[in-house]
């Protein structure tokens, strides 16, 4: 058994139990809050798919720096993994992100919000990371590049990060802060609940993509070996790690 | 933040604040099923790869079986037998070590 597939079962029944747990916190613990009433809903899944997305992000860019440091084939997976897994959770968080600003501000996205534009650009500059790998066909110069921009693109988070907080103005909801947040128990309770919930959710959607991905690039090799080099056609230029 | 304990209390905007709620909790789970279902396709596919692969191996033994030992081109002798088998763990450990399989 692969890596990949340990403790897969096992992470898949808590990242369910986790979510459903987080859910049932979410609708029938954590209270409603007076000024934005059942709206502040969404804030238990919108800010956790922020969150983890940009960590995915981060681990993206230490992954790309563990594959140039070692040459290893599994870290390239492992980075362009993170950061598509990444990819889809910021796709989740910036569309409950406009419904919530809908709901509560009256517009779908504010320009002039720096936590909204700053996530929108590292969003868009990931984005890039699959156009960039599919544009390289050598799979090792590839798989190098890749690594670099996971490397840059990953340092640019946190210091995006930071400089958004050292921003005076802005209109977007402190949820953690260095005294611990603004949240009273119950609610934190359940925010906690779905941030755990969605770093397992990203964690074991990651594990079964490199699984697949690992068991696609295993049955071309046995192709390979059963039909010979002839039999099977060359692999088609992809972003993703052959 | 000011907060309220009280569950079901009656907001004036409560019908639409369940509407956008619902909204933004269904796109979430429309986005990680797309992304399931796509994966699901992928495994669909290896899955058929690997069967026709099974069944090519199991053809390319049965011929093997009725030759005597000897079928596209395969010489089974016991030292070629050997010599195979060290061959296909040679590769198969530098796959293991190339993706800590």
């Amino acid at each position: 058994m692969s890596t990949h597939a340990k403790h897969l079962r096992g992470l898949t029944i808590a990242t369910l139990v986790t979510l459903t747990a987080g859910l049932a916190l979410t609708f029938f613990y954590a209270p409603i809050e007076l000024n934005e009433g059942f709206v502040q809903k969404i804030f238990y899944v919108h800010v956790p798919l922020a969150i983890i997305s940009l960590m995915g992000y981060v681990a993206g860019g230490v992954f790309g720096l563990m594959y140039l440091r070692t040459g290893k084939k599994v870290w390239d997976l492992r980075s362009y993994c993170a950061i598509h897994m990444s990819l889809i959770f910021s796709i989740g968080g910036l569309i409950s992100g406009a419904i919530w600003a809908k709901a509560a501000w009256g517009h779908w996205w504010v320009w002039s919000e720096p936590t909204l534009v700053s996530y929108l650009i590292v969003v868009l500059l990931f984005c890039t990371y699959q156009p960039l790998r599919f544009s390289i066909e050598d799979p090792e110069r590839q798989s190098t590049y890749a690594a670099v921009f996971a490397v840059v693109g990953g340092a640019f988070v946190p210091l995006n990060f930071i400089v958004v907080r050292l921003s005076v103005q802005y209109l977007h909801p402190r949820v953690l802060n260095l005294e611990g947040g603004q949240l009273p128990a119950s609610m934190a309770t359940a925010f906690y609940v779905m941030v755990a919930a969605i770093a397992l959710l990203f964690v074991t959607l990651m594990k079964y993509e490199m699984l697949a991905k690992s068991t696609r690039m295993e049955t071309r090799r046995l192709r390979r070996r059963v039909l010979g080099d002839d039999a099977v056609a060359p692999v088609s230029r992809s972003a993703a790690p052959v | 933040m000011s907060l309220i304990a009280a569950a079901g209390t009656d907001f004036l905007n409560l019908h639409q604040s369940v509407k956008f709620v619902a909204g933004a909790y269904i796109v979430v789970l429309a986005v990680i099923v797309v992304y399931l279902a796509i994966m699901a396709k992928r495994l669909i596919t290896n899955q058929r790869e690997l069967t026709e692969l099974r069944r090519l191996v199991d053809e390319r033994e049965a011929a093997e079986g009725l030759a005597g030992g000897v079928g596209f081109g395969l010489d089974t002798t016991a030292e070629t037998s050997a010599q195979r088998a060290e061959e296909h763990e040679r590769a198969a450990e530098a796959i293991r070590s190339e993706h800590q399989l």
